[in-house]
């Protein structure tokens, strides 16, 4: 991620992706907030649920995410951002509550995200988290 | 329980554990815009070097639209937005009430910082104003996109159970279904689409009077169980004459003594019409001028029936 080029993009990019299931594992969210760029939704929510898992007292397992780039594009002249697709693979999850009892539950799965991460004062931000968009 | 005991429980608000659906994982969360438009292969190497990324030496044009001030601290854009002055405090995302007309397209005023000799950046100016894009602004990018459009010609289908035989009407059909293709015309997004209007079919038969072709604006159809046996009115073809075997190339003759041909192609001239709309709007543009595709259908054989009992149906169904 020092590179501050395609290659730093693509690796802030997938570490991010995998950052996921610890934040909800431990509420330790420096690094996600340092990383979420305000406009980027999916980024606030990761954050929020951390926040309430935590304050439910409840407890996540799994949802391990591996993640595979599947076509980075040229960087957007207009914005300096660098789209790329990636492919997200999510392990199984769960959430159990302080007595014990499984409150969620979330089959392993495989989705395309397209990822756009840009530089704010010299760091990675992401951006966005979206769907790709139809060709 | 007594009822003492459950008018508590309810009082204290006190949850019988209902499950907690609010939880999600990464693909429950995508969202459904994308702030840039994404094209072709990253440059691997040129970014790399020196520390300069490769969009760092063009001219830095901005949009003072919601989506852009939304990210205008990024460090590409937060020297212009900030001269620019014209996203709201905190970059925060603002409804705008549109001020634009229905089936117009407001385009927010263009903002450049010119790159100089030096390399360093310009102070901010305005390139344009805020506009609201007719149509008719349009229009000619619009015809342009839509030469260039890339249409699949449809398919070409002559319905009949090979060998196909002289003296039979054999229907010829296609889809007529529209194409359409998104693109950005000077900044807006626009749809282009793509209708047939016209079907030209060369029946590959040089030999029958009449002539192997037909013009039609009837996309043709498949005949089906039920239908009337196909007329002339019925889109297609009936091969009456299949040449002099030994003076004309492609005739021959089988063993059983029957002339027949060979190798016999359908193929298809279609001419499509263009329209165009922008986007949130419902009115379709005409497009003056036409594209034309080409296809073909499989070759088949043509023979004389004159041994042969006709057993088959159109559909292929032997009917003995």
């Amino acid at each position: 991620m020092d590179d501050d080029g395609a290659a730093g993009a693509e690796a802030a990019a997938q570490y991010f992706l995998q950052l996921r299931p610890y934040i909800m594992q431990t509420n330790d969210t420096a690094e996600w907030e340092a990383m979420s760029h305000q406009a980027c939704a999916p980024c606030a929510q990761g954050l929020e649920q951390a926040s309430r898992i935590a304050q439910r007292d409840d407890t996540w397992e799994g949802g391990a995410t591996q993640t595979r780039l599947l076509h980075a594009y040229e960087q957007d002249s207009a914005t300096g951002l660098w789209p790329m697709d990636i492919e997200v693979n999510e392990a199984a999850a769960t959430v159990t509550d302080s007595a014990g009892n499984t409150v969620y539950e979330q089959d392993p799965r495989v989705s395309t995200a397209r990822v756009e991460v840009g530089r704010r004062d010299g760091r990675w931000v992401v951006v966005n988290v979206a769907q790709p968009p139809e060709q | 329980m007594n009822a003492l005991a459950i008018a508590s429980t309810l009082i204290l608000g006190v949850a019988l554990a209902p499950p907690e659906t609010d939880y999600s994982g990464w693909a429950d969360n995508y969202t459904k815009e994308v702030f840039a438009g994404a094209t072709g292969k990253a440059s691997s190497d040129e970014a790399s070097g020196g520390g300069q990324s490769s969009a760092a030496s063009k001219d830095k044009y901005f949009r003072a639209d919601a989506k852009t001030c939304a990210i205008g601290d990024l460090d590409m854009l937060v020297d212009i937005v900030t001269q620019a002055g014209t996203c709201a405090e905190g970059y925060a995302e603002t409804v705008v009430p549109a001020p634009c007309e229905d089936g117009t397209y407001q385009l927010d005023a263009l903002w450049v910082q010119r790159v100089q000799d030096d390399g360093s950046y310009a102070p901010a100016e305005q390139v344009s104003e805020d506009q609201c894009v007719t149509p008719g602004d349009i229009r000619a990018e619009a015809e342009r996109a839509f030469r260039s459009m890339r249409v699949s010609a449809p398919p070409v289908t002559l319905q009949g159970g090979e060998p196909l035989l002289v003296n039979v009407r054999y229907p010829a059909y296609t889809t007529a279904a529209a194409q359409e293709q998104d693109v950005t015309l000077l900044g807006v997004p626009v749809t282009i689409r793509a209708e047939p209007v016209e079907f030209a079919w060369d029946f590959d038969d040089p030999h029958s009077p009449g002539g192997g072709t037909l013009v039609t604006s009837d996309p043709g159809r498949p005949w089906r169980d039920g239908d009337p046996t196909p007329d002339e009115s019925w889109v297609g073809h009936t091969y009456t004459r299949l040449g002099e075997p030994g003076s004309d190339a492609g005739s021959a003759v089988d063993d059983a003594g029957n002339t027949y041909r060979s190798g016999v192609t359908v193929s298809l001239a279609t001419t499509w019409e263009g329209s165009f709309r922008i986007a949130g709007s419902t009115d379709w543009t005409p497009i003056a001028g036409t594209i034309t595709t080409t296809s073909a259908g499989e070759p088949a054989t043509v023979t004389e029936a004159r041994t042969q009992l006709v057993c088959d149906d159109l559909a292929g169904s032997a009917t003995c």
